[in-house]
């Protein structure tokens, strides 16, 4: 359980004012130590792993309290190397990166007992338990605050902590995503295609995010104030903010919304996926007409009366282009299939036009950009072995986060945890 | 203007924002609901073109106000007016960087540097000052300067290729959600970078790529190619961690009504037969009995729960299938969430306080503050600034300019 390479590494400077690249500047620690000496404790589901992950990346000492026979996600498919065992789901090696791993039953009173004296070191509790189940324990925030008052304790829960819903069943992040107004806005035009949710994790993961601000936030009030803070994180509040301003707006009603316009196509033509010849590639076209008419003639394409001025005024909806948007996407489409989706993108760029390539997982795993800027990094678990993992999500040029271990065995920290209580 | 906030943590945090459309403004949305100061910039030249949207088609002060999400990412930002191309607008934005604390951007690397506030520039007049700019694709590498937004940021990630159809090519979703969780990540490091500077004394650069902020909520995806070189397209809206059988979205009454149900476990599919199997008696077969057998037939399975819901009312049965212990919930169009029982019980919707200019829309809504760490009822949220509406507080009252001074840089176009 080691970071392979050197736990140093060099970092370079940003780029200087001319747009060269600098020297390597210094050499620094790969974690940063700010939140060095933070301790949490995760009691969590698929709902909270991913909040957990970031702040063990920030540099805190993250412990997850599993029951004795485990996280039942340590069992989700699919496994490294294909070999059904809890120490090799993909999964939960990938959200669990970093932290440490304590078995106790907190549905027995001992194991509620020891949660508690656990809890009184700690700087962070991140719960993810049906609301009211950890007053049920005696491990409410009220409860724990008795002992430690600058304790910051983040409940993610579906539909938060009351509220009608409060105790609705929801055995996916599907159910929240699904009241929030999101996915009835996605997916194919026409009542043939049902309405499509992110799958993989990606609402619970993405709500995450707002929870672990919520808890640095929390922090520096405790470390201000020495006041603790309770976070009522509710899934449907977080991804019920993931709208944008033309397709899927709330506001927009009484003027009826397009039905889910934009699955494949942007909000404003030409905006929009098309095909290249070896698969397909964004172009962000809205607004960009003229510049998109100019490399449609180059490349031989007639543009007819869509090249016109009126047609070339830049602007988001500009009517013409919207009351024209199929046969201009037509036009636009025998360009894209002249080009590889790569030579598309650096065309793209050449011409200052966003075009970006539809990556697959392996397309992103080998970008020489994230290559070059050290994004994954290779670790390597004692069971799983060794895998690229995606690593820190921003970068602090003087205090940088990044994925410190691998995640951890079963119990591997009950002696060392446990036993200094 | 009166301050409405008491013992929030980022009390007395300055922030100085040049971003625009989404993300930048999302992450300093989060960040003024944490008790943060937050001072719009944008000038005649450089509005923010989302202020425009279609929640304000024929209202006639409809840019100068906002729609929708402009309301929603910059509620209770303070709005300056200043031409920073202009040389005593841009001695005016460096006054601000001397008393502030954090400055935020989202533009590509290269607008970073032509606009003059990139790290190197703004820390030798304050070498406290954090500065974050969160470009596609981050501030250096082969591809730094791809220009990209919301649905593109999707494809490029790799996200959209597992959101789509089973058997078709993926495609992605509508909503701007990798924008958004990119805002949240911009507040996230900025929090980290305070208290590195709380702790250093020295303020640093954020280079946030939100492609990277991306690939690590959908890490698993490549990790699978990591570990397994193996990588899956789109499964609909079935399941792919965990053990939820059925798990789609189902069709109701009505045209174009869906209501969403899981099973996650053997005892919730028993449940959903104490209401199904009357009428869809075949659901009981055994081989639908494990979850095994049911992802083995889930097609089949799909249609005799399609059959089943196509005759029901979404909320009605939704309400029953909750009552039997079954995930369930109605497929809502986005307007839908303007009326939906729970958020507002929760506080969630809170008036936007915009002047009425649109009787068609006496009740614009915004969202409260996310996730919940004070009661709602103590938000009072201004509506977001008109351009250059507090030009005046921010020049005299923070900045204490003179008159003459203000004169001055008027003259020489700092405010158009």
């Amino acid at each position: 359980m080691r970071i392979p390479t050197s736990n140093k590494r060099k970092r370079t400077g940003h780029l200087s004012e001319s747009g060269s690249r600098t020297e390597p500047i210094q050499e620094v620690e790969r974690v940063s130590k700010i939140y060095e000496g933070i301790r949490v404790l995760e009691i969590s589901d698929e709902k909270g792993m991913y909040c957990g992950k970031l702040l063990a990346q920030a540099g805190m000492e993250v412990i997850k309290i599993e029951s004795p026979e485990g996280d039942p996600m340590r069992l989700c498919p699919p496994f490294a190397g294909g070999i059904k065992d809890r120490e090799r789901s993909i999964f939960w090696l990938c959200n669990n990166a970093g932290k440490k791993s304590v078995t106790l039953d907190i549905t027995s009173s001992e194991g509620q007992e020891t949660f508690r004296k656990l809890a009184k070191t700690a700087d962070v509790v991140l719960e993810t338990l049906e609301p009211g189940k950890m007053a049920e324990y005696g491990l409410s925030y009220e409860d724990l605050t008795k002992e430690n008052a600058g304790l910051v304790m983040c409940s993610i829960t579906n539909f938060g902590q009351d509220g009608p819903y409060a105790h609705w069943n929801a055995s996916s992040e599907m159910i929240p995503f699904a009241i929030a107004g999101n996915m009835g806005e996605s997916g194919k035009p026409g009542f043939n295609y049902e309405p499509l949710s992110f799958g993989r994790n990606v609402i619970y993961n993405g709500t995450c995010v707002y929870a672990a601000t919520a808890i640095l936030a929390g922090l520096r009030k405790a470390k201000l104030t020495g006041e603790g803070t309770y976070i009522d994180a509710a899934v449907i509040e977080a991804c019920g903010l993931w709208k944008n301003e033309s397709t899927a707006n709330p506001q927009r009603f009484p003027y009826l919304p397009d039905r889910r316009k934009a699955g494949s196509n942007g909000p404003f033509p030409p905006d929009g996926l098309y095909q290249c010849s070896d698969g397909s590639a964004y172009v962000v076209g809205m607004a960009r007409w003229s510049d998109l008419c100019d490399w449609c003639i180059e490349k031989g394409v007639d543009v007819g009366e869509f090249g016109n001025p009126e047609y070339r005024v830049a602007e988001n909806d500009n009517p013409h282009v919207v009351a024209h948007g199929d046969e201009i996407r037509a036009l636009l489409s025998q360009v894209t299939v002249q080009y590889t989706k790569k030579e598309l993108y650096e065309e793209g760029i050449r011409r200052h036009i966003p075009v970006v390539p539809m990556n697959s997982p392996q397309e992103v795993c080998e970008e020489p950009h994230y290559q070059e800027r050290e994004y994954f990094v290779e670790l390597e678990h004692p069971v799983a072995g060794k895998a690229m993992y995606p690593g820190a999500p921003a970068k602090l040029t003087r205090t940088p986060m990044d994925v410190t271990g691998v995640a951890p065995l079963l119990g591997a920290d009950n002696e060392a945890i446990l036993g200094n209580l | 203007m009166e301050k409405k906030k008491t013992a929030l943590p980022l009390e007395g945090i300055l922030i100085i924002d040049n971003s625009w459309v989404i993300a930048g403004p999302h992450g300093t949305r989060m960040l003024s609901d944490l008790g943060a100061t937050v001072i719009r910039i944008e000038s005649s030249k450089k509005r923010d073109n989302i202020r425009f949207d279609h929640t304000r088609l024929g209202v006639k002060n409809a840019f100068e106000e906002g729609g929708w999400v402009f309301q929603e990412n910059n509620r209770d930002a303070l709005g300056l007016q200043l031409n920073m191309k202009s040389e005593k607008g841009k001695a005016i934005y460096h006054k601000l960087v001397e008393i502030g604390d954090v400055v935020v951007s989202n533009v590509t690397p290269k607008a970073v540097r032509s606009m003059g506030i990139d790290f190197e520039s703004l820390s030798k007049i304050n070498p406290r000052i954090v500065t974050i700019n969160a470009s596609g694709l981050g501030d250096y590498g082969c591809k730094k300067d791809t220009m990209i937004f919301a649905a593109a940021l999707n494809c490029i990630t790799g996200l959209s290729y597992t959101v789509g159809y089973e058997g078709e090519q993926g495609f992605g979703l509508a909503v701007s959600t990798a924008d958004n969780i990119g805002g949240a990540m911009i507040a996230f490091s900025i929090l980290e970078a305070l208290e590195a500077r709380d702790r250093t004394g020295e303020g640093q650069f954020i280079d946030l790529s939100e492609a990277e902020n991306m690939l690590g909520v959908t890490g698993a995806t490549l990790l699978e190619w990591g570990y397994n070189q193996s990588q899956t397209g789109p499964v609909g809206d079935h399941q792919y961690y965990g053990w939820c059988c059925p798990h789609n979205a189902y069709p109701s009454a009505g045209p174009d009504q869906w209501i969403a149900i899981s099973c996650g476990s053997d005892e919730e599919y028993r449940n959903l037969l104490k209401i199904a199997a009357g009428e869809v008696p075949e659901l009981q077969e055994e081989r639908f009995g494990t979850y095994e057998g049911r992802k083995a037939n889930e097609k089949e399975l799909d249609a005799l729960v399609s059959r089943f819901t196509a005759k029901h009312n979404n909320r009605v049965l939704t309400q029953k299938l909750q009552e039997a212990g079954v995930s369930a919930a109605p497929v809502n169009r986005a307007f839908e969430m303007l009326a939906d029982e729970h958020l507002n019980a929760r506080g969630y919707w809170q008036p936007a306080n915009l002047p009425v200019t649109d009787p068609r829309q006496p009740d614009f809504l915004i969202s409260a503050d996310v996730p919940k760490t004070i009661p709602r009822e103590e938000r009072h949220f201004r509506p977001a600034p008109t351009l250059g509406q507090d030009n005046e507080y921010i020049l005299k009252e923070l900045l204490h300019l003179t008159d003459e001074e203000i004169r001055e840089a008027q003259e020489d176009g700092a405010f158009i």
